[in-house]
């Protein structure tokens, strides 16, 4: 029984070591002849031999410059290889290479290694002719499948070829060095895109202003990466809407096509510091720095209109022009609002009820609760003070009453539509409430001047005034004439 | 009797004398061949030590049928054609995939000529012939004078005849592959002019193309010209029609294979080739 037992455990042992046995693939034998193997052997250790390896100049055929490998050959065909290549330009080392053919020997680096990827990729070889020039002890390959006839010299390393190889390294480091450097910089130019486009601001206008070129933004949109822009090409020019491309390089925003206006394109922008000129939160941005051509501008919310608004009559008169000329003047011409949200801004009517809350408790005989409103009169006697006059109720809900309080108009030259505005003399009826009366105005008509800007309401014409300290003030203004009604401004 | 001893030994000292002389030597001289002393012959010489194989191309009229036309190339061609046409077109894509393919079955003649062979009179009259193979040993090329790297279709044309008629030197070497003469046997255009046959017709009777119809030889070697100038997707598509073409595919295709060629894999080299050429 016990013999019957051991025969069984032998057998078990066996067919699980049988079991275990991996099945290899027997490749088919190099074609090599006995006559070339024997020269192979005679290469081999002519290769190994070199204390200081090998230096291979080779220039693959779809490459552009001569390329340079540093081989240490080792016994039981094994090369070390280095080079002057990027991605194997890092020693790579046990690389397999054996020798071939029946006529000529020819030397093959097998396996993934850099001769293989240049095979791959720029129609280059692994497997070269092999010739050796006894009396300078060198060698020159050509690659085996006949693409062409150009020899390629394998000679000893020494100090001055290693160094051509060395240089090139050196070359595909600083490269690299580079590319992370550009790459750091692109993804800083995207994140500052990022968070340009995050930016929300209630200030008037969304500008891109670089030197003399200024456009109002429409749409910057990073999925389609596109930016619409409004501009003027000079002043009196009609405005121009355009759609461009636009590509993120490690510089900035590449415009495709660049704008041109006058003599200048545009067409890189350098981003800069993200800008907080928010007065309420300074940790707000509200747009960014760029520099294109070498000028500083800004690109993001604005107090400022991005162009002077004229005619479209007469593209030479522009809002300001035409409130300022004497004609309108002479014809009677005034500005009023109406006692509804809609004629103020937020801030403003933020301070309309605060002012409201005033004039009911503190000024005699005056009523403001359905009733506070802006009044801007041209005098046709021009000896006359232009001015405003705040108009609320008497005190006794009864009839209207008015605030005068003079002022001096006048255009800002230069500058896009822009008015400025003094306060000059206040009616008697302001005098004990002077101070009331300059904290309500002073944010409309801030020392900055104001922004002269037309809109649309239906079919009708309407200026708003918007203060060039802090455009979130602004009042909208009907004008007194039907026919001026008509007018358009752009 | 002593004086027949004296007689026969003056005699004998005579003839030992006479047959020890010796003839004027034969003076040797090395046979030296006289190497080539321009690109063009230097091209040739390196093909023909590499490959066993004469790139011809001065003039012999006795290369083509007495009732042909053909002009010789033009010599300013020849080296740019050897480079870039019969190197990189020609033996690359074979030598690539095969040591020593091609220095075991390059032609060993290749004769050049400027233009097509043309016809005009007997048997084949108004036909023009873009190559010729004769048995294993020769490859006629035409077309020379056209050497236009920026031509992609003389481009084309040029290496699909080359190795049409390497198909023909193949077929001479080994023979068609076994069963390929009987897949579209009694289908062949006999006795009809193949050019009368549309292309959906030969397809369907298993040929690559029309002319492919006039003989098994043919019928072999338009396969290959086929493949070797059709990416493999359409291929594949194509032989999937019917029978004839899958069966035929996959004996040609079998046939390149066991020798160590993959036909797709040439057909993708040589255009990636043609992609990149530069004059």
């Amino acid at each position: 029984m016990m013999r019957h037992l051991s025969w069984i455990l032998f057998a078990a042992v066996m067919l699980v070591w049988m079991a275990c046995e991996k099945t290899t693939t027997h490749l088919p034998p190099r074609e090599i002849s006995p006559e070339v193997d024997e020269i192979a052997k005679k290469y081999t250790d002519v290769l190994v031999q070199s204390p200081q390896g090998w230096v291979l100049a080779y220039k693959p055929d779809q490459y552009e410059e001569t390329i340079y490998f540093h081989l240490i050959f080792k016994n039981g065909g094994k090369v070390d290889v280095l080079a002057g290549y990027r991605g194997y330009h890092t020693l790579q080392t046990d690389i397999t290479y054996y020798f071939e053919g029946n006529y000529t020997p020819i030397i093959v680096f097998s396996g993934e290694n850099v001769f293989s990827e240049l095979a791959d990729s720029h129609n280059g070889a692994y497997k070269f002719k092999i010739y050796y020039k006894e009396s300078p002890g060198t060698f020159e390959v050509v690659r085996s499948d006949g693409f062409d006839d150009k020899r390629f010299e394998l000679t000893p390393a020494n100090e001055s070829n290693l160094a051509l190889l060395n240089a090139q390294i050196d070359d595909i480091l600083a490269q690299i060095a580079y590319e992370e450097e550009q790459e750091r910089l692109a993804a800083e130019v995207r994140a500052k895109i990022k968070a340009f486009v995050e930016i929300e601001s209630d200030f008037y206008f969304y500008n891109l202003t670089v030197d003399d070129f200024s456009a109002a933004i429409n749409s910057f949109d990073t999925v389609a990466r596109e930016i619409s822009l409004t501009y003027k090409e000079t002043p009196t020019s009609a405005p121009a809407t355009t759609t461009v491309g636009y590509t993120l390089t490690p510089e900035g925003i590449v415009l495709d096509p660049a704008l041109a206006y006058g003599t200048v394109s545009l067409e890189l922008l350098e981003l800069g510091e993200l800008l907080y000129e928010d007065p309420d939160d300074p940790n707000k941005a509200t747009a960014i720095e760029v520099v294109s051509n070498g000028n500083v501008g800004t690109m993001g919310y604005a107090h400022v209109a991005p162009y002077p608004y004229t005619l479209t009559s007469d593209r030479s008169v522009s809002t300001v022009d035409w409130l300022l000329d004497p004609n309108q003047q002479n014809a009677g011409l005034f500005l009023y609002t109406a006692d509804a949200d809609q004629h103020y801004s937020a801030f403003v009517n933020a301070d309309r009820i605060e002012f409201k809350d005033y004039i009911n408790a503190e000024v005699n005989d005056a009523l403001a609760t359905n009733r506070l409103v802006n009044q801007i009169y041209f005098p046709a006697n021009q000896a006359s003070s232009r001015n405003i006059q705040i108009s609320t109720r008497n005190g006794n809900d009864s009839g209207n009453k008015f605030f005068l309080y003079n002022f001096d108009l006048n255009k800002i030259i230069n500058e896009a539509s822009a008015l400025n505005v003094t306060l000059t003399t206040a009616a008697s009826t302001i005098t004990p409430h002077i101070d009331a009366f300059n904290a309500y105005l002073d944010p409309q008509f801030p020392a900055e001047g104001v922004t002269v800007a037309p809109v649309i309401v239906g079919t009708t014409l309407r200026f708003r005034l918007i203060s060039r300290k802090d455009s979130r003030y602004w009042v909208e203004y009907i004008l007194n004439r039907a026919a001026d009604r008509s007018n358009r401004f752009d | 009797m002593k004086m027949y001893k004296v007689i026969f030994f003056s005699v004998s000292l005579f003839l030992l004398a006479v047959s020890c002389s010796k003839e004027e030597p034969i003076s040797y001289e090395p046979y030296e061949t006289d190497l080539p002393d321009n690109p063009t012959d230097q091209a040739i010489y390196d093909l023909r030590q590499e490959y066993q194989t004469k790139i011809i191309y001065r003039y012999d009229r006795r290369y083509v049928s007495t009732s042909a036309f053909a002009v010789p190339p033009r010599y300013d061609l020849v080296l740019p054609y050897i480079e870039n046409v019969l190197r990189k077109l020609f033996i690359a894509p074979y030598d690539r995939q095969k040591t020593d393919f091609m220095r075991e079955h390059m032609p060993i003649e290749m004769i050049m000529f400027g233009t097509s062979i043309n016809y005009v009179e007997g048997g084949e009259s108004n036909f023009s012939a873009s190559g010729l193979a004769y048995g294993l040993s020769r490859v006629i090329i035409t077309g020379v004078n056209a050497y236009d790297l920026n031509n992609p279709s003389w481009l084309r044309g040029q290496y699909a005849t080359l190795h049409h008629e390497f198909a023909h030197v193949l077929d001479k070497i080994y023979g068609r592959p076994t069963g390929f003469d009987n897949v579209s046997k009694g289908l062949y255009a006999g006795g009809t002019a193949y050019g009368a046959f549309s292309q959906a017709e030969a397809r369907s009777r298993g040929f690559w193309r029309n002319y492919g119809m006039l003989n098994e030889s043919e019928d072999f070697a338009t396969w290959i010209d086929g493949i070797v100038t059709t990416p493999k997707e359409e291929v594949l598509q194509i032989v999937s029609a019917n029978n004839y073409l899958s069966q035929k595919y996959q004996l040609v295709y079998n046939f390149y294979l066991e020798k160590g060629i993959d036909l797709h894999e040439l057909q993708a080299y040589l255009q990636n080739i043609l992609d990149n050429l530069e004059d």
